[in-house]
């Protein structure tokens, strides 16, 4: 992967390894602060210092992680499996079911993603469930065209072609020979989904539309430290942007590896 | 047992269509070997995709192909995939392309037992063993758990011979099943899927550019050019008396010096 490629992967399982043990590492309880501890700067007591409610701003970023990391996961979760499972349907059957995904596809395409999830929010109320469930109907016509694509070529080569003169049935053939032939595939898409989900999911955070507060959430932090920030206290936006950003780098980068890494090996 | 009956198959163009096969009329009787000799493009692989239903999808067929009675054309859904698990089995050019490149050996054979044939996973593994055994490997369990890429052509087409011989079928169909293998493999080859056919009791459709190997090992051969079957003799009889100008042309073609010999077995 190459030395930047190690940092990203670094980079990204320190996030997740920090999300994971924010109960136990975090110093400070994220969600309550004190007056008297309002603004402070960096100190022994407080590592990245406070934001204007007194509360310690790396506690928030551990558990900021928690939320910023479950919503995309729920997406990409939810996308593969039913992109997937739509694209290698529609591949199957061909014909008229192809022809009636794909237009259905087309229709679900013609909606902003932050437009659908914010009509869902409007109907479900704000939460961070409905923001990524939302946000997951959006995506899965990216991941069901890309491999649909793909899994339409491999369709066509002799080795999924054959079984079916052996008399081996339509599932058998595309759970078990289509679907390996393009999971490096659905793995690349998934890791670069991650990385637009959270940008998303921290856009609809920052208009009050997904993680509530008192709530640590990254994205929320950066609207919330929007006052902060015209009073001459940036840290807790800038920080918290600054987690987005470089997760959200580090996945695309590790994504666009990953994906070359797969056509390589599909031309050797 | 197998009918095939002025079978026409015309392939719509944009603005015309190109006729591939001219009334071609074939009949392979239980247990005979018949052979379909012609160069490339006269139309003998088209004629084998038909009885298993694999024409490409803007073609036409007229004509009749019946299997021990049964209208193959009219075949649709699971009678037509009953009929490709149990009666009719087909070995191709390229035992590469046939074979999913993630799958182990096993898995294949496994796959086509269970799938298509109904045994129990458990039977079907006992049974790839004996399979492979029966088509001439030594090594069987390291065989078996081998990725295509890690045999040899030869030893690749053999396994996919022990696949086509799982099922008992009827009638195997072998598309040049020596072509893309060495000289010396071939004949091993050849006599593994000669020996396997003669203790089954199976027919055979052979469909090869090479008029000896056709008459090594065919009871009959069909003589086919541009889509027309232009002759039809036991192989004695092409060689001795050819009847059409084609006919003789391939003859004079052979290298010198070969002698038409028929396998052990054989009429002679």
């Amino acid at each position: 992967m190459g030395p930047l490629g190690s940092i990203a992967v670094g980079f990204v399982a320190l996030v997740v390894l920090g999300a994971l043990l924010a109960p136990i590492i975090a110093p400070y309880d994220p969600t309550i602060g004190s007056v008297t501890q309002r603004y402070q700067g960096p100190s022994m007591a407080h590592l990245l210092g406070t934001d204007q409610a007194g509360r310690d701003i790396f506690s928030r970023l551990l558990w900021g992680a928690r939320s910023s990391l479950t919503g995309p996961l729920i997406v990409v979760v939810i996308t593969a499996v039913f992109g997937t499972t739509l694209a290698l349907t529609s591949v199957w059957w061909g014909g008229i079911v192809d022809s009636f995904m794909s237009r259905v596809l087309d229709l679900l395409f013609a909606f902003p993603n932050l437009l659908l999830a914010m009509l869902a929010i409007a109907v479900f109320g704000p939460s961070l469930t409905t923001a990524a469930l939302a946000l997951s109907i959006a995506y899965i016509p990216y991941t069901a065209r890309v491999i649909r694509s793909t899994a339409m070529r491999e369709r066509n080569l002799p080795y999924t072609r054959s079984p079916q003169l052996q008399g081996i049935s339509g599932v058998t053939i595309t759970t078990r020979h289509l679907l390996p032939n393009v999971a490096p595939l659905i793995v690349t898409g998934a890791t670069i989904n991650f990385g637009f989900a959270m940008i998303e999911l921290a856009a609809l955070s920052f208009l009050g539309l997904g993680v509530q507060p008192p709530q640590a959430d990254w994205g929320l932090m950066v609207s919330n430290g929007q006052q902060s920030l015209l009073k001459g206290y940036p840290a807790e936006s800038v920080l918290a942007g600054l987690c987005i950003v470089l997760t959200v780098a580090a996945l695309g980068y590790i994504g666009e590896r990953l994906g070359g890494r797969a056509a390589a090996g599909r031309k050797a | 047992m197998l009918d095939i009956r002025g079978l026409n198959l015309a392939i719509a163009g944009e603005h015309s269509s190109r006729q591939i096969l001219n009334n071609v009329s074939i009949t392979v009787d239980s247990g005979e070997a018949v052979g379909l000799v012609g160069e490339s493009g006269s139309g003998k692989s088209m004629t084998l995709r038909s009885i298993l239903r694999t024409e490409p999808r803007n073609a036409r067929v007229t004509g009749s192909i019946t299997l021990d009675g049964i209208d193959v054309l009219a075949l649709r859904g699971e009678p037509l995939r009953l009929m490709r698990a149990r009666d009719v089995s087909m070995i191709a050019q390229n035992p590469h392309a046939v074979l999913n490149p993630v799958l182990p050996i096993r898995q294949y054979l496994v796959e086509g037992m269970h799938d298509a044939q109904g045994l129990s996973v458990r039977s079907a593994r006992l049974r790839a063993g004996e399979l492979l055994e029966q088509v001439g490997i030594d090594h069987v369990d390291r065989v078996l758990g081998s990725y295509p890429h890690q045999l040899s052509g030869g030893m690749l087409q053999r396994v996919v011979i022990a696949g086509a011989i799982a099922g008992r079928p009827r009638l195997m169909l072998a598309d040049e099943p020596t072509t893309a293998l060495d000289v010396t493999t071939q004949a091993e080859v050849m006599a593994i899927l000669d020996d396997c056919r003669r203790e089954l009791g199976m027919a055979m459709l052979f469909v090869t550019h090479d008029l000896d190997l056709a008459a090594a090992i065919c009871d009959r051969i069909n003589v086919m050019k541009d889509g027309v079957v232009v002759e039809t003799g036991a192989p004695e009889q092409l060689r001795d008396d050819p009847q059409h100008h084609y006919t003789r042309e391939l003859m004079d073609s052979r290298p010198a010096g070969v002698i038409w010999t028929r396998t052990a077995g054989g009429a002679e």
